[in-house]
C-alpha cells in the first residue's frame, strides 16, 4: 500500500521516455503484437487517471491519492514493473479522453497511457472508439444524495427541493436530473458550486440541506464530514448506475486481459473492498451490471 | 578598440535624441495605432485598424498586375509542433511580427525574411484547450509587443529583443481557461492607453467577460462580465451589475451560465466604444436555462472609461444550437436614404448579416447570408428571430429512458456560418466580403453519454453538407440594399479571413492551400498561389520600401479537422504546416 510520492512521477516519466527510445530499437511487430511484453521490458506500466477526482485520483501535500491510484498501483505490481501515473485533465467526453488517455495522447505531445482507470464498462464506448477495448470492471457507481436525516423521506420523490435548497457540481448528470424535476420548479432552489467538494461543503455549512452528486464521492465526502447524514437513492427516471472498469489500446488485449484476471484476483481476496472503504466507498461488485 | 568608442559616441546621441520626443524611433504611439487603417506602411493592430474594416489603401498590386505577383519569402514556424496557424500579422518599423500554433511568437525582417527573434510560452502540463492549439495574432504599444497564450496569461514582450517585460495571468487554465485572441489596444483619456482582452475555454470552465490593463504596466483597470446579474469591477471595487439578477436567467445559473468572449474585440474611435460578441449559453441544453439568457450569444459596447456596458444586441436570444455571438462587430458608414449612419455590421454563426447602429446597439438590417437557414423563419422589425421551435433541439432529460429521441437537422452547423475567419469591408465598393460555410447538423439526444468517468445526457452533434460541391462560400454583400453581389464557392470549408484592397482585390485563402485575389466587383479569380499547406489566417497588406506587399500566414488546422463530422473526413487528407509567406510583385513590373 502507501502512496508514491510525487517527486517519484517525474523520475518515471523519465524512465518511460527512455524506454519509448528503446523499444524502437526493436521490430514492430514483436512490440505491438505483445504490448503485456512491451510493458514489462520498458519497467513501468503507464496508467491514466483523472485529475483532481476525488475520492479517484487526486493530489494532496505532493501525493497522488485514491481509489484509482491504489488500484494502478496493484496493477503495476502484479505486472513487476513500477507504476507511471499520468494524470489527465477530463476533456468534452469519454471519446476525447479515451483519445488523449489511451490512444494518440494530448496535442502537447504527453505520451497515452498503456491502461486508462476509471473508463464506464459500456460497450457503446467500443463501438464509438475502435482504437480502444475495454477491460476489467471493478466498480458500479451512480447516483446518490446526502441529505439531513430528517428529511430523508421527504428526498426520494426529491419532492423536498420544492421548498429546501440541494447543492450540486455544475455540469454533472445530477445537477440536470435536479434543475429538472417537478418541470423544473426545483431550479431556484438548486445551488451550483464548481466541484462536488465545494457541494459537500455547503451542505457542512448549513447552506443546503443536501447534496447531490455520484455515489462514490457522495459517500466518501459525507462521511468525511461532521453533518449527521442519511444516503438516499432518489428514484429519477435517468440512469441510475454504471459499472467502471479499465480501457486499454485494440492492439493490447493481451495486457488487458491480463490486468482483467488481476483485477478479479484483487476482488476475490477482498482487497477491492478494502480500498474502496478506505476512502469510505461502499464497493459494489461489477458482476452481472449491464 | 576606436571604432567601439565612436559607436558608443553615436549611440548616446540617438539616445538624447530619443529623449526630446514623445516615443523612441520605431515605437508605436497612441496616434498611429488610431491611423493604423490609412497608414500603408506598417499593420499595428488585428483587423488593419481598431474599426477591423481589414481595408488596405495600397494599389499597386491591382486588377491589372495582381497576375505578376510573385513570393518574395517563406518563414517557416519550425519545431515538431504545427497544427492550425490563425495568426493575422502585424508589421512596423521593417519587422514583422507573427504568432504561430502553441503559443509562440516571431519577429521576422519584414525585407528578406530573416527571424530577428522567437518567443516560446512554456505551456503548463495538463492544459487542455478546447478547439486546437492556436492563436489569433498579437498587438504593438509603445516598444512593447503583446500576446496571449493558451493557459490564459497576456505576455508582453520587448519588441526589439523579445525578451518578456511583464506576464499577466488572464484566469487559472486548471478552471478550464485559455487566450486565443489578438489582444486590442485602446487608448483612454482617464487611464492612458488600455490592453483590452476577453476570456476562452470549454462550456463549464469559463465566464465570459472582457477585462482592461494597463498597456504600460499590466495592471488590471477595469473587468466587465458579459452575464447579467453579475458585478463589473474598476481598479478593484464593484460599479455596475451586467443587467439585473434573474431577469433573464433562472436561479444561479447566469453565475455559470457561458459566454465566453473568445475572438476578441474592435475599438471605435468615432464612438469611443470598444465592441466584443459573447459566446453561447451554458449548459447547452436550452430547456435547462428558460429565458433570454443575455448577454450570452451577443454584441456588446463598452466604454473603454470606466468599463460600463452601453448596450448589448442580442443575435441569438436563448440558444439552443451553439451559436456563438463572437463574431467581429466592424464599424462602417452607412449611406442610405440620403442619410449617413453610423453603423456597424456583424456575421453570425445563426447565418444571419446584422447591421446595428454603433452608437446605441439599434437593429437597422439583417439578411441570411448562407442558404437553407432552418432554425429561424427570418428575423423580425425589432432585430428578433423568428424562431422554427420544431427545429430546436429537444431536451435530453425527457429521454433519459435510453432512447435517442427525435433527430433534427438544422442549418447552419454549430461551426456556423461563419466562424473565427474575419471579414472585411472595402471603402471602394462598400461591400463586405464575407467568408461563409454551408453545412448543417443532425442533433440527437444521447442518453448514454459519459463525461469525466461518470453518465450524462449530452447531444449528438454531426455536420454534413448541404451541397455537392461545395462548403466555402465567399460572399460580397451590400449592407445597403441587403443583397448578395457575388459569390465565390470552394469545396472545403473556409476558415481564413479576408482582406480588401483599394487596387479593386480581395484576398483570401483555403485549405486547399491557395491564396487567392478576386475582383472585388465580380468575384472572379483573377490570381493564385498555392502555399503546400491549408490557410486558416487572414492576409494582410503593407508598403515596404515602396513595394506592396501580401502576406498571410499558412498551416492547416483549426476547429474544422477537431469537429467537422463528415466534412472532416473530406479534409483528412490536407498536410499540417506552420510558415508565413510574403507577395510582391517584380521590381521591373512594380516600376512599369
Amino acid at each position: 500500500m502507501g502512496n508514491p510520492h510525487i517527486s517519484r512521477f517525474a523520475l518515471r516519466r523519465r524512465l518511460s521516455a527512455l524506454s519509448v527510445a528503446a523499444l524502437c530499437l526493436f521490430a514492430v511487430d514483436t512490440v505491438w503484437a505483445r504490448p503485456l511484453e512491451a510493458v514489462r521490458s520498458a519497467g513501468a506500466l503507464r496508467v491514466t487517471v483523472y485529475t483532481n477526482y476525488r475520492p479517484y485520483s487526486w493530489i494532496e501535500g505532493g501525493r497522488a491519492m485514491g481509489i484509482d491510484v491504489e488500484i494502478a498501483e496493484a496493477l503495476a505490481k502484479a505486472v513487476g514493473v513500477n507504476l507511471d501515473l499520468f494524470s489527465l485533465r477530463a476533456d468534452d467526453d469519454i471519446n476525447d479522453d479515451l483519445r488523449n488517455g489511451v490512444w494518440r495522447g494530448t496535442v502537447f505531445g504527453a505520451a497515452p497511457g498503456d491502461v486508462m482507470m476509471h473508463v464506464p464498462y459500456d460497450k457503446a464506448i467500443e463501438a464509438k472508439n475502435d482504437r480502444v477495448a475495454l477491460a476489467g470492471p471493478y466498480h458500479v457507481d451512480g447516483l446518490a444524495l446526502a441529505v439531513d436525516p430528517a428529511k430523508a423521506a421527504q428526498a426520494l420523490d426529491l419532492s423536498l427541493f420544492l421548498t429546501e435548497k440541494v447543492a450540486v457540481d455544475v455540469g454533472t448528470l445530477g445537477d440536470l436530473i435536479m434543475i429538472s424535476a417537478y418541470d423544473q420548479k426545483t431550479l431556484p432552489n438548486v445551488v451550483h458550486f464548481r466541484g462536488i467538494e465545494r457541494a459537500s461543503q455547503a451542505f457542512e455549512s448549513g447552506e443546503v440541506v443536501a447534496f447531490y452528486g455520484e455515489a462514490s464521492a457522495v459517500q466518501s465526502l459525507a462521511r468525511a464530514g461532521a453533518r449527521p447524514f442519511a444516503i438516499v437513492y432518489p428514484k429519477t427516471g435517468a440512469r441510475q448506475e454504471w459499472p467502471i472498469g479499465l480501457a486499454v489500446r485494440s492492439d493490447s488485449k493481451d495486457l488487458g486481459d491480463f490486468l482483467e484476471g488481476e483485477m478479479h484476483r484483487l476482488e476475490s481476496s477482498g482487497e477491492l473492498k478494502r480500498i474502496f472503504a478506505r476512502y469510505g466507498v461502499d464497493w459494489r461488485t461489477p458482476d452481472g451490471a449491464p | 578598440m576606436l571604432a567601439r568608442i565612436r559607436f558608443g559616441a553615436v549611440s548616446i546621441f540617438a539616445l538624447a535624441a530619443a529623449a526630446t520626443f514623445p516615443a523612441h524611433a520605431g515605437e508605436v504611439t497612441d496616434d498611429m495605432i488610431l491611423k493604423d487603417a490609412v497608414t500603408p506602411t506598417s499593420v499595428l493592430t488585428y483587423g488593419l485598424g481598431t474599426q477591423g474594416q481589414r481595408f488596405s489603401p495600397l494599389k499597386q498590386i491591382n486588377r491589372d498586375t495582381v497576375k505578376n505577383l510573385v513570393p518574395a519569402w517563406s518563414f517557416s514556424f519550425g519545431g515538431e509542433k504545427q497544427r492550425g496557424q490563425e495568426s493575422q500579422a502585424l508589421v512596423n518599423d521593417g519587422v514583422v511580427y507573427v504568432t504561430g500554433s502553441y503559443s509562440r511568437l516571431y519577429a521576422i525582417d519584414a525585407k528578406t525574411g530573416e527571424k530577428l527573434w522567437q518567443y516560446d510560452a512554456r505551456l503548463p502540463e495538463g492544459i487542455l484547450p478546447c478547439c486546437d492549439v492556436v492563436n489569433r495574432g498579437a498587438a504593438l504599444w509603445k516598444d512593447k509587443v503583446y500576446f496571449a497564450t493558451l493557459d490564459a496569461q497576456l505576455v508582453a514582450l520587448n519588441a526589439k529583443t523579445g525578451k518578456p517585460v511583464w506576464k499577466k495571468a488572464i484566469d487559472d487554465f486548471q478552471g478550464g481557461y485559455s487566450e486565443t485572441a489578438a489582444p486590442l489596444v485602446v487608448p483612454t483619456k482617464t487611464n492612458g492607453t488600455l490592453i483590452v482582452t476577453g476570456v476562452s475555454g470549454g462550456e463549464f470552465g469559463v465566464v465570459g467577460r472582457v477585462e482592461a490593463r494597463s498597456a504600460e504596466t499590466g495592471e488590471k483597470v477595469w473587468v466587465r462580465p458579459v452575464l447579467e446579474g453579475m458585478m463589473g469591477t474598476y481598479k478593484g471595487q464593484e460599479t455596475t451589475m451586467t443587467g439585473k439578477v434573474n431577469e433573464t436567467w433562472p436561479g444561479d445559473m447566469y453565475k455559470f451560465g457561458g459566454g465566453a468572449t473568445w475572438l476578441g474585440g474592435t475599438f471605435d474611435p468615432e464612438t469611443g466604444l470598444v465592441y466584443f460578441g459573447t459566446g453561447n449559453p451554458a449548459p447547452w441544453n436550452s430547456h435547462m436555462r428558460p429565458g433570454d439568457n443575455k448577454w450570452t450569444s451577443s454584441r456588446i459596447a463598452i466604454d473603454p472609461e470606466n468599463g460600463d456596458l452601453k448596450w448589448g444586441f442580442q443575435t441569438t436570444p436563448h440558444d439552443g444550437w451553439d451559436f456563438d455571438g463572437v463574431n467581429e462587430f466592424i464599424a462602417f458608414d452607412l449611406n442610405k436614404d440620403g442619410k449617413t449612419i453610423k453603423a456597424g455590421a456583424t456575421a453570425d454563426r445563426n447565418g444571419f448579416f446584422y447591421v446595428l447602429d454603433r452608437t446605441d446597439g439599434k437593429f437597422i438590417s439583417a439578411m441570411p447570408f448562407v442558404s437553407k437557414i432552418t432554425w429561424a423563419k427570418g428575423i423580425d422589425a425589432s432585430g428578433r428571430p423568428i424562431y422554427n421551435d420544431d427545429n430546436r433541439p429537444g431536451d435530453p432529460t425527457k429521454s433519459a429512458d435510453g432512447k435517442e429521441g427525435a433527430e433534427v437537422f438544422s442549418v447552419p452547423s454549430f461551426l456556423g456560418g461563419k466562424n473565427q475567419m474575419p471579414m472585411a469591408y472595402s471603402n471602394d465598393t462598400h461591400l463586405f466580403y464575407v467568408p461563409s460555410n454551408e453545412w448543417g447538423m443532425n442533433i440527437h439526444n444521447e442518453p448514454v453519454a459519459y463525461k469525466k468517468g461518470a453518465a450524462y445526457l449530452g447531444a449528438g452533434f454531426t455536420i454534413h453538407t448541404i451541397f455537392d460541391d461545395h462548403i466555402g462560400s465567399l460572399k460580397a454583400v451590400d449592407p445597403v440594399s441587403n443583397k448578395i453581389v457575388w459569390e465565390y464557392k470552394n469545396k472545403a470549408p473556409l476558415w481564413g479571413g479576408v482582406l480588401a484592397t483599394a487596387g479593386g482585390l480581395v484576398f483570401a485563402g483555403t485549405p486547399e492551400g491557395y491564396l487567392k485575389a478576386f475582383d472585388d466587383k465580380t468575384g472572379e479569380v483573377v490570381w493564385q498561389f498555392n502555399v503546400g499547406t491549408g490557410i486558416v489566417a487572414p492576409p494582410i497588406s503593407w508598403e515596404q520600401d515602396g513595394q506592396q506587399m501580401i502576406g498571410v500566414t499558412a498551416g492547416w488546422g483549426g476547429a474544422v479537422p477537431l469537429w467537422g463530422g463528415d466534412v472532416a473526413k473530406q479534409v483528412k487528407d490536407i498536410n499540417q504546416g506552420g510558415s508565413f509567406w510574403v507577395f510582391k510583385l517584380p521590381q521591373k513590373t512594380a516600376s512599369n
